[in-house]
């Protein structure tokens, strides 16, 4: 992979002196787990341990949610573009305190999901044993041979045309942004592709999604930005939706569950990742995304001072589809 | 997995004249009191809505239109005060976009965004409200029963 020798090196660094001088009670980051292919998030709140931070290209978690279980302890947190975004997010809707919070943004090149890769897969991934990235190049080692891939075919579906590289403002910034992707709507593709099919082709197209939904949770459990203490999910006396699961009411779940986010999703792609079905759950806070942007002009998370859209309004505001 | 539940709409099971059913969120306010007066001027419309009485149009959250999919609704009326004349000053501007992008939302799922409409009635409107519900049951039947996701 990308090496982020020099990168962590720094990050362990500043997190020890962070701690040492006593600026933060503890600083939440990656470290490695059993596999070459996974990280797992860490909480390091002694400076001689601070070499157990990593920083490589298996970091996917968006650990903003880790930093909202400690309120009152002043916490450093890792966070790649996608991540500070959702912490700005977090800030704006007062479930942080800014004094309490210090954000270090580590730029990257793109998180890889090689269980996504053909060439590869859920179950080989985890056989994995090196991997180093040439160029263009994914380099990978397995005990029985070696494989080349494309780093574009390894990258994470989210990472493609990554948007997060510029204007995003953290008190510590570690290595240096990637380029942008020239046509700055390239993120929205993927959602401008679905909007062609018809509303039959769409209907058809998340029936066949949502009779493979179990109702784990995993997308509103793993979401950073569903922070209800009392989810409206688990209420029974009035219900909103069945527990049952069941096609339509798998696709009312989400439904609902994505409308909550609209205009605050910031798009970690967390909900996709986390979901054992993997089904195409960024598809719809993507669209509503670009909505947004194109009808107010607002992006989630560009900054931790102006409102969500949904949260204020303009007396200007037209009718819209309403007319 | 289990067989979907999602009914196939034939319209050789239809009853002769059938008539949607048309949940309306109506704000206590200006368009609860705009129908009332309809009711009251005896004017006629078509009985296919159901009230729901609400204390502002912002109040409507949108998983109670949902929910109202979801139980067999085949239209759901949003109607509040015009924007600027709110009993509680912005209520309505903030229902107005929550329910555009509901709307949308809705759109991305393949429902049809016909089924889901905003209104500003006031409670002096009486023939506006008649004529409401009349444009959109008359919208409604000809798309036919909601029946697809009927819980």
């Amino acid at each position: 992979m990308s090496s982020y020798q020099k990168e962590t090196t720094q990050l362990r660094k500043l997190a020890a002196e962070l701690l040492t001088s006593g600026q933060v009670e503890q600083v939440i980051g990656y470290t490695t787990a059993d596999f070459v292919t996974r990280t797992r998030p860490v909480i390091i709140r002694d400076p001689q341990m601070v070499d157990q931070l990593i920083l490589n290209s298996f970091c996917c978690y968006n650990l903003s949610s880790y930093l909202a279980r400690y309120p009152r302890a002043k916490t450093a947190v890792v966070l790649k573009g996608c991540d500070l975004k959702t912490v700005n997010l977090l800030l704006l809707e007062k479930q942080l305190k800014r004094e309490n919070v210090v954000t270090i943004l580590c730029y990257d090149d793109g998180i890889l999901d090689l269980g996504a890769c053909a060439q590869v897969g859920r179950d080989r991934e985890l056989e994995l044993a090196a991997c180093q990235r040439d160029g263009e190049l994914l380099k990978l080692t397995f005990a029985d041979g070696k494989l080349d891939l494309a780093w574009a075919d390894a990258l994470a579906a989210k990472c493609v045309n990554c948007s997060c590289q510029a204007n995003l403002k953290a008190d510590y910034t570690i290595g240096e942004p990637a380029t942008k992707p020239s046509d700055p709507d390239a993120e929205y593709r993927f959602v401008l592709e679905f909007e062609q099919m018809s509303a039959d082709a769409r209907q058809a197209f998340w029936e066949r999604h949502f009779s493979r939904c179990v109702r784990c949770y995993a997308c509103r459990n793993v979401c950073p930005i569903c922070y209800c203490s009392k989810c409206v999910f688990e209420q029974t006396a009035p219900e909103v939706v069945s527990t049952f699961v069941d096609t339509p009411d798998n696709m009312f779940y989400q439904m609902i569950r994505v409308q909550h986010g609209i205009g605050r999703c910031t798009d970690c792609g967390e909900c996709e990742r986390a979901c054992p079905q993997q089904l195409p759950l960024r598809l719809l806070t993507k669209a509503l995304e670009r909505q947004i942007k194109q009808d107010l002009g607002y992006k989630p998370g560009q900054d931790d001072s102006t409102l969500p859209p949904l949260a204020t309004f303009d007396p200007e505001d037209d009718n819209g589809p309403f007319g | 997995m289990s067989e979907s539940n999602c009914h196939q709409f034939n319209p050789e099971n239809l009853p002769q004249q059938w008539q949607p059913r048309i949940i309306a969120f109506l704000c206590n306010w200006c368009s609860y009191s705009g129908a009332d007066l309809t009711g009251l001027s005896r004017q006629q419309y078509p009985a296919t809505v159901r009230v729901i009485r609400v204390p502002c149009s912002g109040r409507v959250d949108p998983q109670y239109i949902m929910r109202a999919f979801m139980k067999g609704a085949d239209g759901v009326l949003v109607s509040g005060c015009h924007p600027g004349d709110c009993h509680y000053l912005k209520g309505n501007y903030y229902s107005r976009r929550k329910m555009i992008y509901t709307k949308y939302l809705m759109e991305l799922m393949g429902f049809d965004p016909r089924r889901l409409q905003l209104r500003w009635i006031s409670a002096s409107e009486a023939g506006k409200f008649a004529d409401t519900i009349s444009d959109i049951s008359a919208e409604i039947t000809a798309l036919g029963p909601g029946k697809k996701y009927k819980i």
